[in-house]
């Protein structure tokens, strides 16, 4: 964040004065180039001494005990170092060796320390160490995200974080994924967290391709545009850029954020530069993806069976004995992936710091014409312009072509897996002589792989991003500190949608008019602009310390959409002029938010008690009154003992509230009348079936959070237990209406949903010996969802009727229950509706893993998740196509379609999964056989390394993670002819100049 | 401490500097139509309400395909949904949850009935239109409505419907029965040929390309009178229906015109008023051509032989010419006729009526006017007819059969009829709207089901799957507005 750097150092200083004390003061050096290293924690062993180096590496130990001592170094990239210092000896120099493996495990003994004095997020402009937080605050640093690649942050995120349930969409090239913290706190408003980068709020908008108009998803009456298989812009982020990321989980750390917050905050951090020589890193991947599963299909074992589902025309193609592996020969390629990165920082006498990256990658997906391309460039720059004024400038550009298939629900017979259950695998689609054979088993004669072949479906986003902040020492004494810090930033991306589908695809002339091409063009300008005054005290020789701040904030977004689909393409040419028949569509997005806030943390008796109070008062333009203020308070309080029982070091224990709230989205105000349709090209008004409130305000979430960290066995073991109840009020809701009002639904707030939830991590080093190390991290997180109080009938989600299985918002349920026909009623009618299932999970659990032998280290990640409920309508497809590969078998497909005239549960599946998320084997290659090269490469590493390799999962689906209807807050795990899931492999090479 | 006080006044400055307010940048508001209605407003209102009740007709999810599919007239096999075959043919019963099968027969009409209030309501308050031009709109609008809800109640019958629902959000309407709302269709209809006979020469607002022969106030009273024929025909008052028709566009010439007539029988514009399709931007297409949508089976069977059979033809070529020119013969990439199988239903026919995107579907249309006169001269009795007195004739017979011949030569190409006699006279009129009027909008389902000809031992609509004992008769109303009546 801001200048962490400095209210660190002032916290720090004012370490308790006790008696016979002395102060050590000293210089921390780079032992190979003899430059300063600034922010280096200096520790007194065996007290609760600590100060942090300033820029020039100076620091100064005021109240250390008499006598000899041991004093601890440690900071980010270089080996941490005990110091041993006489009796009378105050001046010290602290030269650190240069870390040479990112992967090397640190003793126990660091880790503690490192996780003490790990500077978290607290404030808008403020941090504070993690040891007098108040909150839970998880925080995932770099290496833990890049150690297998990920194609987006989000995914890089997966299975590491507690509480936070990651999942992808499908398994299309480019990311997609949703982010829930803590469970759902949202049904109609979003339920995706906050995401702060360097400081400014960042676009994580999802915006549909408009694909829709192809596979007419929307045709029927759930008019979703979420089908469109969307990308959620957090994905353009390089994760190799991240220095950390911190989850806010819940009201209780997040107030702060005000009316945007109750989803939680993601906060991520660029690396930046720290002053020294040019360090320069250079990875160089290779990678190749395969399809995870197949679905497979029956084996008709004669004609007239075949013709029995087919009708006469089977007789034609059918072969005994004779198969095709339909799956494999539309997703089966498996094309080499290249992945290039190139970093350089360090810092310079002027005090400069720089800290430049740039990236190349091309992936391409395992679907002919699919695949992901990313070009990133990355510039950090920190400047101080005398002792007084800091100022950083963060930007980042990046260019991205993800090529994504047409996938998902459709109703025109172009989805490739709406296609394929009706296929027989007796029958061979793929091209003779390059002729693509017709399909003859669907009314449009749709073959998949010509029209994988043929059509694109490009996402192209160009995206440039610059964060700024500035800090202005305004006052500096013995005891206080006064800080301006101004923050600002720009957002701004182009998303642009290009799509064809030419009209020498089969199933073109079933669209009346043949060929379609696409544009859509997304501009969206997000503008941050913030004040904070950040003032700590630290009276001399006191216990105590205490920061206040103090800050106004103005964010804008602005998003304008413009969609052009031609049709009947002249010539089959993709240009829009090309197309006789031209619709446009044009949707804007506008919204200005302000907010202000006070903040005050107190540290003191002997720092055992840390307090925190804030208040944040926050007005918006997406609510009914834009010039009313929501409220959001927080208070927190922790309390830590040292070494309160043998073998416990030091537990705390910590009591939180927040409020937060979640705004409306824009146009939830207004009851508009529909411009876009016209009558032969004569002006045209309507009601749209949406009403709005004109008295919209933001949901409400308070949460009390309550929990205690304990560290043990000198550090072998660290625990973290949350407890949480959040309780969201005013909710967003869309209630249904009576359709005899001539309007469907309307929006409103009311009702409350609660989450109560448990969160527990542990991580700990159960063997150490030798140059053998095992490290491990459990996270086990359950949360337990209640609509509470609904101030409207329970009515279903869209979705797609209780036949398959649908969400319904019921009070006294989940709020993601699945319900479903079951069984006839006792009137002899169609059906009872029962619950069963929810799409949250009854658990999550992570366990990942680390054993560094030598120069080897060895990670692997496990992912599992039980207890959700899919609702697998792609199933459906296969049994009604009579084509399920266990159609004839004893409750196979024939017998899930008999029940399913009365049942919906033959489709509603369990989602329990556990996957092997990640896995890398690292070895080092030492630096006594790197003493030729001392001058060129101090790091040489060779990793090979596996994303979602083993999936294993009762589902019969690709993939429990699975969402037709994208990044909708309740309406996840609906699985209907998703992209197929891959696994991917990578070896890299990852060399280090410095 | 100076701290807080810079704060608060750095606030102050900034939070109070300016409205930061942003208006609805994509829709103009209800409430401004309203409060401020400009005469260009209120017209596109109006032309809107074409819209309105075009919107759920052409698609196959909509009241042509799901009626035809009812009346087993048309079939949706289609891979991606099997609930055109697996509910609306085999299910038990319909689903109210899902607006996709039915619900949409509710809330499209409803929400096109609200347009048409807002729009009469905003007529008091537009200073810039003149009289006539404001009962040329009001005599549009409710005879809009009155479609509309002959939407609901065709599609939801004795379910009922809600009438009176001119009322601000939230507020429900109570149910009527099917009676009731039929009874308020007629006053609609009536209500609108006062409005249009007080109106000028021309109505103020363009309307679409399906009313070109119906364009002024004067010209459009005929097809609110052969909308008044219909209703008072599906009220069983056989006698105001004559009268209507008689103020109708209902072609003079017939019975008995010159065969040249026979064009005014032919679904295509010129013969009557359309729901009007188009490829323009913004405009609504007739997704009613996919290849998924197909022929029952039964249609085929029916068909009888041309009067003048081509020299060696087979097949549909000897057939009616109605289903000839309706229907054609599904083949693969080769010409090899390829017929579809799915959910254990078959069918080796496509249909033709809508071949483009801006093909246009008939409202009503003079074919069916020669038709309704045919029923309203025989005046089935008893009405509605039991499965003990399926319906028997107590009018006019002669005239009847005049019409139904006149039908049967000029738009099927098959013989006169024969021993036609009161009795049996019901049968052969439905079968001869099934064909005239087949997938124009359900009236094979809906006559089956006037004449209790839907279910049980005067059945007319055939049942394919043994295990399905019968033919769904109204859509449920739907769960949302259950729901919201709780």
């Amino acid at each position: 964040m801001n200048s962490p750097r400095v209210v660190c150092t002032l916290a720090l200083i004012s370490a308790g004065a006790m008696a016979q004390q002395r102060t050590v003061t000293g210089t921390v050096v780079d032992a190979t180039t003899g430059q300063p290293i600034p922010d280096t924690a200096v520790l007194v062993v065996g007290t609760d001494v600590a100060a942090s180096s300033a820029k020039d590496g100076t620091f100064t130990l005021s109240g250390a005990p008499s006598g000899p001592l041991t004093l601890h170094a440690i900071v980010e990239g270089f080996k941490t170092l005990d110091l041993a210092v006489g009796a009378d000896q105050n001046q010290v120099r602290i030269a650190l060796e240069p870390e040479l493996r990112e992967g090397v495990v640190p003793s126990p003994q660091s880790r503690r320390a490192k996780a003490e004095e790990e500077m978290v997020v607290t404030g808008r402009a403020s941090r504070t160490e993690r040891r007098n937080v108040a909150v839970s605050v998880a925080k995932v640093r770099g290496e833990e995200l890049s150690q297998v690649p990920a194609e987006t942050v989000d995914l890089a995120l997966q299975g590491k974080v507690a509480g936070a349930n990651i999942q992808r969409n499908d398994g299309a090239p480019g990311g997609g994924a949703q982010v829930r913290l803590r469970g759902v706190s949202s049904i109609n408003a979003t339920a995706e967290p906050l995401f702060i980068l360097d400081g400014m709020i960042v676009s994580n908008v999802a915006i549909p391709n408009n694909i829709s108009v192809v596979t007419l998803s929307r045709a029927g009456s759930n008019t979703s545009p979420n089908q469109d298989s969307l990308t959620n812009r957090i994905a353009d982020f390089n994760t190799e850029d991240i220095e950390s990321i911190e989850v806010l989980k819940g009201a209780a750390a997040a107030a702060i954020y005000g009316s945007k917050a109750s989803n939680g905050v993601v906060i991520l951090t660029t690396k930046k530069g720290q002053p020294g020589p040019p360090r320069v890193e250079f990875t160089q991947r290779f990678g190749e993806s395969f399809l995870a599963r197949k679905l497979g299909a029956r084996v008709f074992t004669s004609a007239d069976e075949a013709a029995g589902v087919f009708g006469d025309v089977a007789r034609t193609y059918f072969k005994p004995g004779v198969t095709y592996d339909h799956d494999g020969d539309l997703a089966g390629r498996h094309d080499l992936a290249v992945e290039s990165i190139l970093s350089v920082s360090g810092g310079g006498e002027s005090g400069l710091r720089y800290y430049v990256s740039g990236s190349v990658k091309n992936d391409p997906g395992i679907i002919q014409n699919t695949g992901y391309q990313k070009q990133a460039v990355r510039l950090n720059l920190g400047r101080d312009l005398g002792d007084l004024v800091t100022l950083n400038v963060n930007s980042y550009l990046i260019h991205s072509v993800a090529s994504r298939g047409i996938t998902n629900n459709d109703n025109s017979n172009t989805s490739f897996y709406i296609v394929l259950p009706f296929l027989p695998n007796f029958y061979d689609l793929r091209p003779a002589n390059g002729v693509y054979p017709h399909d003859p088993f669907v009314s449009n004669d749709n073959n998949p792989l010509q029209t994988a072949a043929l059509m694109k479906n490009d996402e192209g986003v160009w995206r440039f991003l610059s964060a700024m902040d500035a800090t202005v020492k305004l006052m500096r004494t013995n005891t206080q500190q006064l800080n301006l810090v101004a923050n600002g930033g720009v957002d701004r991306f182009q998303q642009e949608n290009e799509l064809l589908f030419p009209p020498s695809l089969y199933w073109a002339p079933s669209f009346g008019l043949p060929g379609t091409s696409l544009f859509g063009t997304a501009n969206n300008i997000n503008y941050n602009l913030g004040l904070n005054l950040v003032h700590t005290w630290s009276p001399q020789g006191g216990d105590y310390f205490a920061t206040s701040s103090a800050g106004v904030q103005y964010e804008s977004r602005d998003l304008n959409l413009v969609r052009v689909v031609g049709r009947n393409l002249v010539g089959g040419q993709p240009n829009l002029d090309a197309a006789t028949t031209v619709s446009v569509g044009q949707q804007r997005e506008r919204v200005h938010d302000r907010g202000g806030y006070l903040q005050e943390e107190v540290v003191l008796l002997e720092r055992k008690l840390a307090l925190t109070a804030a208040l944040r008062g926050d007005s918006s333009s997406a609510n009914g009154n834009p010039d009313t203020f929501y409220i959001y308070p927080k208070a927190s309080a922790s309390y830590r003992f040292y070494a309160p029982a043998a073998s416990i070091d030091d537990l705390k224990v910590r009591l939180a509230y927040g409020e937060t709230g979640n705004q409306p989205l824009y146009g939830q105000r207004f009851t508009g009348l529909s411009v876009s349709t016209n009558v032969n090209g004569n002006p045209a008004l309507g009601v749209t079936g949406i009403a709005g409130d004109p008295n919209i305000k933001p949901e409400r979430a308070r949460e009390i959070e309550a929990g205690t960290d304990i560290s043990l066995l000198e550090g072998r073991a660290i625990i973290e237990l949350n407890l949480y109840q959040r309780t969201i009020s005013d909710m967003l809701l869309q209630r249904s209406i009576a359709p005899t009002s001539g309007f469907t639904t309307q929006f409103f707030n009311g009702g409350t949903l609660r989450n109560r939830g448990i969160e527990l991590m542990v991580e700990a080093t159960p063997v150490q010996f030798g140059s053998l190390r095992w490290q491990t991290t459990v996270g086990f997180a359950k949360n337990v969802s209640l609509i509470s109080s609904l101030p409207v009938p329970a009515y279903n989600y869209i979705d797609f009727g209780t036949v398959y299985g649908v969400h319904r918002i019921e009070q006294g349920q989940s709020a993601t229950q699945i319900v479903g026909n079951d069984g006839l009623k006792p009137d002899g009618t169609c059906c009872l509706i029962h619950k069963l299932g929810d799409s949250e999970p009854d658990f999550m659990v992570h366990f990942s893993n680390r054993v560094a032998f030598g120069n080897f280290t060895l990670f692997f990640l496990l992912d599992w998740q039980s207890g959700s409920s899919i609702v697998n309508i792609t199933r459906n497809l296969y049994d009604s196509g009579q084509n399920s590969p266990d159609q004839l078998k004893p409750g196979g497909g024939a017998d899930r379609l008999t029940a399913n005239i009365t049942s919906a549960r033959p489709y509603v599946e369990s989602g329990t999964f556990v996957k092997l998320r990640e896995i890398s084997l690292t070895y080092d290659v030492p630096a006594s056989a790197l003493r030729g090269l001392r001058n060129v490469a101090k790091k040489v590493r060779f990793k090979v390394s596996g994303r979602n390799l083993l999936t294993f999962t009762p589902y019969s689906g690709f993939d429990p993670e699975v969402s037709n209807f994208s990044n909708d807050p309740i309406d996840r795990n609906i699985d209907l002819a998703p992209f197929p899931p891959s696994r991917s492999f990578w070896t890299s090479i990852e060399l280090g100049f410095y | 401490m100076k701290t807080p006080r810079i704060a608060v006044a750095l606030s102050g400055l900034f939070l109070a500097a300016c409205t930061f307010d942003v208006g609805n940048l994509n829709q103009p508001g209800l409430d401004q139509i309203l409060a401020n209605p400009t005469p260009a407003a209120v017209e596109a209102v109006a032309t809107g309400l074409l819209a309105g009740h075009r919107a759920d007709m052409a698609e196959r999810i909509g009241y042509v395909s799901e009626l035809g599919i009812l009346g087993r007239e048309s079939l949706v096999l289609a891979g991606s949904d099997d609930r055109f075959v697996t509910e609306m043919l085999n299910g038990i019963t319909l689903d109210p949850s899902t607006t996709n099968f039915g619900g949409n027969f509710w809330r499209v009409p409803y929400a096109n009935i609200r347009n048409a209030n807002l729009l009469l309501d905003a007529l008091f308050n537009t200073p810039g239109l003149v009289d006539q031009d404001k009962e040329a709109i009001r005599g549009f609008a409710k005879t809009m409505m009155a479609l509309d809800f002959l939407k609901i109640i065709n599609t939801h019958d004795v379910n009922g419907a809600a009438i009176d629902v001119d009322l601000p959000i939230g507020q429900l309407a109570p149910f009527v029965s099917k009676d009731q709302v039929f009874e308020r269709i007629a006053l609609l209809l009536d209500q609108a040929q006062g409005h249009l006979q007080a109106a000028g020469a021309a109505f103020p607002m363009p309307l679409s390309n399906g009313f070109t022969s119906f364009s002024t106030p004067a010209l459009f009273i005929q097809v609110n009178r052969a909308l008044a024929a219909r209703v008072a025909v599906y009220r069983g008052r056989f006698s105001e229906a004559l009268t209507a028709l008689s103020a109708s566009f209902i072609d003079p010439a017939t019975p008995g015109g010159t065969p040249s007539a026979s064009t005014s029988l032919a679904p295509w514009p010129g013969t009557g008023a359309f729901d009007s399709y188009g490829l323009g931007s913004g405009d609504t297409q007739n997704d009613l051509n996919t290849p998924d949508i197909l022929v029952h089976q039964s249609i085929i069977d029916g068909a009888e032989d041309l009067a003048t059979k081509p020299p060696g033809c087979t097949g549909l070529a000897c057939k009616d010419t109605r289903v000839q020119s309706k229907v054609t013969l599904v083949v693969d990439a080769n010409g090899i006729p390829a017929p579809v199988k799915l959910y254990g239903e078959t069918s080796g026919y496509n249909l033709t009526l809508y071949p483009k995107k801006d093909s246009p579907i008939p409202i009503i249309r003079n074919e069916e006017l020669i038709l309704l006169r045919a029923e309203a001269n025989c005046a089935p009795s008893p009405f509605p007819p039991t499965a003990s007195a399926p319906g028997t004739c107590t009018g006019n017979v002669a005239a009847a059969i005049l019409d139904i011949d006149y039908i049967r030569q000029n738009s099927g190409g098959v013989p006169a009829s024969a021993g036609l006699n009161s009795s049996n006279l019901l049968d052969e009129l439905l079968k001869q709207k099934r064909y005239s009027l087949l997938f124009e909008g359900g009236h094979r389902w809906i006559d089956a089901r006037r004449y209790g000809r839907a279910n049980g031992p005067v059945a007319t609509l055939p049942i394919d799957q043994p295990s399905i004992q019968h033919v769904q008769t109204a859509f449920p109303i739907p769960q949302s507005e259950v729901d919201a009546r709780k």
